[in-house]
């Protein structure tokens, strides 16, 4: 006898539980599914090694092999194991079923968001925890509870480039949940298996995903043309803004069942940007607003206090005094401020300006390589260049990170008159080349290694710090930036978690949500962020659950500049806005840092607990 | 568009120890013992151990499930309840004969199946009414999320693009075309089969384990 030729006329006929004989072996029935006018049936072996199958009703014939009908006497120990497992099968109605089997700790707040979305409290939700309390684990576990429920199909996760794999791997280790990492080889691959006109992006259960790739206009379209269940949007506050990358993503986000927002810093300062990323998947009809009856986005923000989890956290303020050619150089940079501010009139210069202070606190030699690019581009060197904006066809794949890259230099930044202009940045250049010679910033960070004598983590915000470092430094270190493939990013990784006493120099941009607590708790912040949020992310690649250490943090300050006003200001900043997640406007703009950075003030001391 | 802010803590905190509970239960192997038996009729144990004769004393103990199924059959929510039955003289002295005891056993799980499920399904009532509760506020949720994604859409409008490599206008464009293209009939289809999947019935209580002293 056949069963289930007809799903639709007879849905009962095919029973999870059912034993059927099936291409001439005995499965049993674990899971049915309605699909398309089929039915998915998971089968699992009878004999071991237990394989699990899926097959497709009605294209493979089922046989069912006959019940035991009446009560028979087991022996104790299959009647004990049977027991065990009904026992740890039971539980409350919305009780989670993919958590006991989860290779997890059982922490409750990682079980909330689930909880809350299996008790019909909303369909999108943000997770906004503190860095380092396992959003990824919370999302895994929304993630496993709704494919085991069957209540979806298609997830696709979207994530910086460079924590696919991590994705991938928390997937599979932690849930079982075999993830198909997406980008152009991989589709390339796969559509060349399909027959013509299948899009391959249809036949993947659970991808993972760059934004930045799905973005793309060649493959958006591909991405968006089937509906996903579940669309998880990781570092979600790097879409927010009225950016080409939120509209890719919240394109995708609108038409799925349910949506997962993370980001440990989603409010960067900006309300506008607040409300776009809490507005990423919410049904808008493509107007940009959401409707009346949009319904609520949940948000769960806790703190690592509120959750009493982490490790013990100390942070050192390590002041440098600059070199003299390092104060000569932030001198001429006054200068050439004060020329730009003088021109500007009532042109507010302040923020163009930053971009050269950011340079110049983050490494002299950054500086100078600005400074250069600048002069070339006066001269007519670059004139073929200037003003041209680059294709976008460098990085086919969407592995690349471009953030930590030299600003380009902001249009307002310049003088009417071109002869002073090149005069004040030829001297600028020259004080800043004859600094890069001898940071103290890398004196001081090669003495606080050398002491350490374990791996560290040390930051900047730019790869020309990170290459400059990297030379100037005796040990042997690992880099990690935005221009690494994915296979190089992997080779690092895994180099730095075997060296014992292994340095890694990291951007921002780069090593953003990467898991490094397990074999190392240094890190060192060669300059501040001006964000206050990014600091907290850098500290929080080690200090994170499983950190079984003391944390230390060093920020290297280089006293007499700006930085020392900035780190004041920063640790006000981030206590008000770890109390409030919906401020106005918990951490200032960068205007008004700018400001602060480059105004001397005469309250500059260290007083107060650090960040 | 609102947000809110859920605090589950307590219901999180006892969820986590349910959790512990069961991995401390569970053994490696145990859930394949429970998919045979879930083909199976029910399964007797008779014990060897004196510890847990003693304990069982004069009685059985009988594991019965209470069970919720969607639509394919599958056990949305369940429920365990072990009844303890207290046997009569006469029963106490069948035990003590091999021969009959076989026979004893089937005549008592007939009379259970009358007997006891009746009970077992009446102290379940409540139980059912939470399930009831909260599988709906979960269907709800995801009906009201569909609904509002096959709700009328705007028009795309006339907008310009901003920039040459600025594809947002061109992505809400596409966006728009990808929604319309599943159609009104499609996304009524989708709807219906989330509310049928939702739809969840409370199947007869069914006694899975027999444990006879």
């Amino acid at each position: 006898m056949q069963i289930s030729q007809s799903p639709k006329d007879d849905r009962r006929a095919v029973r999870p539980g059912d034993l059927v004989l099936v291409r001439r072996a005995r499965w049993q029935i674990v899971q049915v599914r309605a699909c398309d006018g089929c039915q998915i049936v998971t089968l699992c072996g009878l004999a071991p090694p237990h394989h699990e199958r899926r097959v497709i009703v009605p294209f493979d014939v089922l046989e069912p092999i006959a019940r035991e009908p009446r009560p028979r006497i087991v022996g104790a120990a299959g009647w004990r194991r049977a027991c065990r497992a009904l026992i740890a099968a039971d539980g409350p109605p919305g009780s989670l079923r993919a958590a006991r089997p989860a290779r997890i700790d059982l922490l409750p707040h990682q079980l909330e968001p689930a909880l809350a979305i299996l008790r019909g409290l909303g369909t999108r939700v943000l997770l906004a925890d503190d860095v380092g309390l396992g959003k990824t684990i919370q999302a895994g576990l929304v993630i496993s509870e709704l494919l085991a429920r069957g209540s979806i199909e298609r997830v696709l996760v979207l994530a910086p480039p460079g924590l696919r794999d991590q994705w991938l791997e928390e997937l599979a280790g932690r849930f079982a949940i075999r993830a198909a990492a997406v980008d152009g080889r991989m589709l390339r691959g796969l559509a060349a298996t399909l027959p013509v006109g299948v899009n391959p992006w249809g036949t993947l259960s659970t991808a993972v995903a760059s934004i930045d790739y799905v973005k793309r206009p060649e493959v958006f379209p591909a991405a968006a043309s089937r509906r996903w269940d579940l669309v998880v949007v990781d570092e979600a506050h790097a879409s927010a803004g009225d950016s080409d990358r939120r509209s890719a993503v919240h394109a995708l986000a609108a038409r799925a069942a349910y949506v997962l927002l993370l980001s440990a810093t989603p409010h960067s300062g900006d309300r506008a940007s607040f409300d776009a990323l809490c507005a990423i998947g919410a049904v808008d009809g493509g107007s940009g607003r959401t409707r009346p009856t949009s319904p609520d986005l949940l948000v769960f923000r806790r703190t690592r206090a509120g959750t009493g989890i982490g490790t013990a956290r100390r942070v050192h303020i390590v002041r440098v005094r600059p070199s003299g050619e390092e104060a000569r150089m932030h001198a001429m940079l006054a200068r050439y401020a004060e020329a730009v501010r003088a021109d500007a009139g009532v042109r507010d210069a302040s923020l163009a300006l930053s971009v050269l202070h950011k340079r110049a606190l983050s490494s002299a030699w950054s500086l100078a390589q600005s400074v250069e690019r600048r002069l070339a581009a006066l001269s007519g060197a670059d004139r073929a260049g200037a003003g041209q904006m680059a294709l976008p066809l460098g990085d086919p794949e969407g592995e690349l990170i471009a953030s930590d890259d030299a600003p380009s230099w902001p249009a307002d930044l310049r003088l009417s008159d071109p002869a002073r202009e090149r005069e004040l940045l030829s001297l600028l250049h020259q004080r800043a080349q004859s600094a890069a010679a001898r940071e103290t910033k890398v004196t001081a960070l090669v003495t606080l290694l050398r002491r350490a004598r374990q791996p560290a983590v040390v930051f900047t915000e730019y790869r020309d710090t990170l290459v400059h470092v990297r030379r100037r430094i005796p040990q042997p270190a690992l880099v990690l930036h935005g221009g690494l493939t994915r296979e190089e990013r992997v080779a690092v990784l895994g180099a730095f978690a075997r060296a014992p006493r292994g340095l890694l120099l990291a951007t921002d941009a780069a090593a953003e949500g990467l898991n490094l607590h397990h074999h190392c708790r240094l890190v060192v912040n060669l300059e501040l962020p001006w964000n206050p949020m990014r600091l907290e992310q850098r500290v929080g690649r080690v200090d994170r659950i499983g950190q079984r250490r003391t944390v230390h943090a060093f920020h290297l300050i280089a006293d007499g500049t700006g930085e020392t006003r900035l780190l004041a200001r920063l640790r006000a900043r981030i206590a008000s806005a770890r109390d409030d997640i919906g401020a106005p406007d918990p951490l200032g703009d960068e205007r008004a840092i700018a400001r602060l950075v480059m105004e001397p003030n005469d309250d500059d001391h260290d007083g107060g607990s650090a960040p | 568009m609102t947000i809110t802010m859920v605090d589950l803590r307590p219901e999180a905190a006892a969820e986590a120890s349910r959790l512990a509970g069961a991995r401390a239960v569970f053994r490696e192997g145990d859930d394949r013992a429970a998919a045979r038996l879930e083909s199976d009729a029910t399964w007797i144990a008779l014990p060897r151990r004196s510890r847990l004769k003693r304990s069982l004393g004069r009685r059985v103990c009988l594991v019965w499930r209470a069970a919720f199924e969607d639509g394919s059959g599958h056990a949305v929510e369940s429920r365990l309840v072990a009844v303890l039955v207290e046997i009569a003289d006469a029963g106490r002295r069948v035990l003590l004969d091999p021969a009959s005891k076989r026979a004893w056993i089937r005549s008592l799980l007939e009379h259970a199946d009358e007997a006891v499920r009746a009970r077992v399904e009446a102290e379940c009532d409540e139980w059912a009414h939470e399930v009831g509760r909260v599988a709906g506020a979960f269907t709800s949720a995801r009906l009201a999320r569909e609904e509002e994604i096959a709700g009328p859409r705007a028009a795309a409008g006339a907008e310009s693009q901003p920039g040459l490599f600025d594809r947002r206008v061109e992505r809400r464009r596409r966006a728009l075309a990808a929604a319309a293209a599943e159609s009104g009939d499609a996304a009524i289809e989708r709807i219906r089969t989330v509310a049928a999947g939702g739809a969840i019935a409370r199947v007869r209580a069914r006694l899975l384990l027999v444990l006879v002293p």
